[in-house]
């Protein structure tokens, strides 16, 4: 019996013992980080934005210096993993989109799970349980318009609105096999009105372009009028800058996709790393990406005039699991009735 | 023993040069090469790998995979044929006749040759939007036709070959015009003299001489047509068709084991390199091109009388739709506004170059492409000009084989390529990663094809006499190459030094996977600028980008004296 208890407790104290291993302690080690005295941060955010937070990091004076290597999520992540395969260590943080992305990468163990400072008051949608990733940013797929070209009493309100006659020949499309979040949306879209609803989408012949931001130049340049999703922050940002586009939420709710960050295992500068992450969830900086027209978990920000709160959005979710395994049929389908 | 000594008389002390240089070729080819065939082989097993033919069998029965492949050789079989005809054709009455403003005619060429294709193709769907596009809006506006009715529409699979070839068509113009400007104005002569006309003067002499050259052209503007992904990427994925290009960047996105269903996938395009380098070969023969012999060498241009305007006009065509029309429609955006308000006087701001030119990472990546541009051009023009003489002399066995070798990587797509390259050098012996090196050597075999058909085409022309006199007054074989070889043809080292360092300047596809945080180029800031849909700065980017490279060629032509590619 007292035999049995030890071996509890044992086996008790060892998972406490491990679970502090892995899920690191919750303050990032400042000696340690000024030591290793470099952050090398993937991001797949404007260049703009990355250097705002790169170098408010490194006012701060923890002699840490922060650098960023921007791309393209997808080319992220193929680098990320041709560097790992030849033992090439670069990377300490990443922060781009895709959730499929790091359930790959958390069930081929390359993800180091850190739960950054303050992030338990957070919205559960912006943070995992294991902490293999937290995600500092979200953005919601919606609809934009030219503002010039669509009069207001034209606006759709539901999204079967876009199947109506008025549409045709005025709309664009990003493409899944180039886009992630465009797949993410059709697994909403399909899982809603069913497959019927591309099949009668593609019978208004919109245009295709391969990425979800690129088909706001054709809203703009008036080559197309509306675009049925377009990533939220980068309408909020193109209309800040003057161009004529606006967006609007269809009454069923918009899809709401989070942008991750994580550690990887293989971080030449795994302290540095935690201390980067805790900034990127702190406040301050928290509010630096609501600025610029994202949404975020922290419940302490105040949203820009212009961009709607996170519940205002109506949020639809797709877990990663689903994401991973959905996004292969959502492209040949899509394939299928619009030809790429 | 009395074998080894003929051996050992026979033997050459240059000998060494010509098989070391050749066994630079076999590892800085078959190297990145070994790789992807590796990979192609490979699917991954948890942490190991398992051996695998999957990939294969998935790429050519995946029946989503066919369409791709067929209109890639619909798309290259219709691009290669029209910039053979459109830059042949110009080079022609830039090298050989008395037209007017033939300098103006070629800088303009050349220049369009950097322009990055992708960014081409965004100012034709400036150009050529079938709602928006300012040549339709002009044509509505003459003709009153209604909103919804228009000329021409670029997103169409035509519109991608037109497109094509109005960046693929420089390439063969450089290669004709360097070879033009070696026939001597005798055998030219010679037909007149028999009653040719100027038409026919072209057509039965001057053409057939420069058949290497043709042949040169069309292989490289058919295989640089099957591997451009800027322009499938924004005009025929509107156009509902993917191209082999933008199937394989799909299919790069698809995970952990992509590469190598990628590269299988790619095993067509190499397939049709290895051909078109077999029917180039066959083409040619055993026939004599050389122009440039012992005697003469005097050239004269052809007089077109009433007809020098209409060519000039002619000339005039590819120029507008490769130049003129594109850079005002990049130079009209660069300062914009806002995309949304137009051609108006108060949406224009100078404010895009302001913030080019307050960039550090910008000028950084500017000097960075300057730089590999340039130890690239040199360094592919050295060693293509190398082993196109081994090979046409028949220096070292197996030579036959260097030029399907230096032609190879024409065959693999540059997403595809940078794969190889990336693998190739992380590893022992060469760890060049994070290094300008491994740019350099990406840019050296990705373009060396370009330099090797242009001084094998220009090579051709030489004829051997004048080494063996050479030879004769004691002279061995290396002293001979220098001083009498490479002074002949230095047209058509000019010629690869441009092929190389022009498009080293717009290089994407294979930089995107090896450039770093420290050695990044331009290109890759211009896909940055593209992915945040910010195209006013990227026409500001690309204006600026053509200035710096007009300079560079203006430069160069004034450098190497106006006998360079005589205009």
């Amino acid at each position: 019996m007292s035999s049995k208890r030890t071996l509890a407790s044992f086996v008790l104290g060892m998972a406490i013992l491990f679970s502090l291993g892995t899920f690191a302690s919750a303050e990032a080690d400042l000696q340690a980080a000024k030591r290793e005295g470099k952050v090398v941060w993937y991001v797949a955010l404007t260049t703009d934005f990355n250097q705002q937070v790169c170098d408010l990091f490194n006012k701060k004076g923890f002699g840490v210096q922060c650098v960023f290597h921007r791309d393209g999520a997808g080319p992220l992540y193929r680098r990320y993993l041709q560097e790992a395969k030849s033992n090439i260590n670069v990377a300490d943080v990443f922060t781009f989109s895709n959730l499929g992305y790091f359930l790959q990468l958390k069930q081929g163990g390359y993800l180091l799970p850190y739960r950054p400072r303050g992030t338990e008051r957070f919205n559960p949608f912006f943070t995992t349980e294991d902490g293999s990733w937290m995600i500092p940013l979200a953005t919601a797929q919606v609809p934009a318009y030219n503002t010039k070209l669509v009069k207001p009493s034209e606006l759709p309100t539901s999204w079967t609105d876009f199947l109506r006659p008025e549409w045709k020949d005025r709309l664009v499309l990003p493409n899944p096999s180039f886009s992630g979040v465009a797949a993410e949306v059709m697994i909403v879209m399909v899982k809603k009105f069913g497959w019927d609803y591309f099949e009668k989408l593609a019978k208004q012949n919109p245009r295709i372009v391969p990425s979800a931001s690129g088909t706001l130049t054709f809203v703009e340049r008036g080559e197309s009028h509306m675009v049925v999703y377009a990533p939220l922050a980068s309408v909020f940002d193109h209309a800040q800058r003057g161009e004529p586009l606006k967006m609007f939420v269809p009454k069923e709710g918009v899809l709401v996709n989070g942008i991750p960050s994580a550690i990887p295992k293989n971080a030449p500068h795994p302290n540095a790393a935690k201390l980067f992450v805790d900034f990127l969830f702190s406040r301050e900086v928290q509010q630096l990406i609501v600025d610029s027209g994202y949404h975020v978990g922290h419940p302490e920000v105040k949203y820009p005039p212009g961009l709607p709160p996170f519940e205002d959005l109506k949020p639809i979710f797709v877990s990663p699991e689903d994401a991973e395994k959905e996004t292969p049929s959502m492209k040949e389908g899509f394939r299928k009735f619009f030809g790429v | 023993m009395p074998r080894v000594v003929a051996v050992l008389r026979r033997f050459e002390a240059t000998t060494a040069v010509w098989v070391f240089v050749a066994f630079v070729l076999f590892v800085l080819i078959l190297n990145p090469l070994y790789h992807l065939v590796l990979e192609s082989f490979q699917l991954t097993r948890g942490q190991g790998v398992e051996w695998t033919l999957r990939n294969y069998i998935k790429a050519f029965t995946e029946p989503l995979y066919r369409g791709p492949v067929l209109w890639t050789f619909i798309v290259s079989a219709a691009v290669g044929p029209l910039s053979l005809m459109v830059g042949a054709a110009v080079a022609w009455c830039v090298g050989r006749t008395d037209m007017p403003l033939p300098g103006f005619i070629r800088t303009s060429v050349l220049l369009s040759f950097v322009t990055p294709p992708f960014l081409g193709a965004i100012a034709w769907i400036f150009l050529a939007g079938p709602r928006e596009g300012w040549l339709n809006i002009i044509y509505r506006g003459i003709t009153g036709a209604a909103g919804h009715e228009y000329l021409f529409n670029i997103f169409t699979m035509p519109g991608v070959v037109f497109t094509m070839a109005l960046f693929t068509f420089p390439q063969v113009f450089i290669v004709v015009l360097a070879a033009l400007n070696n026939i001597p104005s005798d055998v030219e002569d010679a037909a007149s003299i028999a009653g040719g006309n100027s038409l026919s003067t072209m057509v039965n002499i001057t053409l057939p001489l420069v058949l290497p050259a043709l042949m040169a052209g069309l292989l490289l503007a058919v295989l640089e047509a099957m591997t451009l992904l800027g322009i499938p990427a924004v005009l025929a994925i509107p156009a509902r068709q993917h191209l082999m290009t933008t199937q394989i960047r799909a299919i790069m996105d698809e995970g952990i084991d992509a590469v190598g269903l990628a590269a299988a996938y790619s095993f067509p395009i190499l397939v049709a390199a290895a051909l078109l380098v077999w029917m180039q070969r066959a083409a040619l023969g055993r026939r004599g091109y050389a122009t440039v012999g012992g005697k003469g060498g005097h050239r004269r241009p052809q007089k077109l009388g009433v007809w020098r305007y209409p060519v000039f006009a002619m000339c005039m065509v590819p120029v507008t739709c490769a130049i003129v029309l594109p850079y005002f429609a990049l130079i009209a955006t660069s300062f914009m506004k806002n995309l949304g308000h137009g051609l108006t006087w108060s949406n224009m701001t100078l404010e895009n170059y302001r913030s080019i030119f307050q960039s550090r990472a910008i000028a950084s990546s500017m000097v960075n492409t300057l730089l590999l541009a340039t130890m690239a051009a040199t360094g592919a023009t050295l060693l293509a000009s190398v082993i196109a003489y081994i090979s046409q002399r028949q220096l070292v066995h197996g030579h036959r084989h260097l030029g399907l070798l230096a032609t190879l990587p024409l065959g693999i797509p540059g997403i595809v390529l940078g794969v190889g390259l990336f693998a190739a050098y992380t590893k022992a012996p060469f760890v060049l990663y994070g290094t300008l090196w491994i740019l350099f050597l990406a840019y050296v075999t990705k373009f060396l094809p370009l330099a090797y058909q242009a001084s094998n085409a220009a090579l051709m022309s030489i004829h051997p006499e004048l080494e063996e006199s050479g030879r004769i007054l004691g002279a061995n074989r290396l002293t001979v190459f220098k001083d009498v070889t490479v002074p002949l043809f230095k047209v058509g080292l000019l010629a690869s030094w441009l092929l190389v360092f022009m498009p080293s300047l717009r290089e994407l596809s294979t930089s995107a996977l090896i450039w770093t945080i420290d050695t990044k180029v331009i290109s890759v800031v211009i896909l940055n600028l593209y992915d945040e849909a910010r195209l006013a700065d990227i026409a500001a980017l690309g204006v600026i980008l053509m200035i710096v490279t007009l300079a560079v060629v203006v430069c160069v032509f004034r450098m190497m004296g106006r006998d360079f590619m005589r205009a």
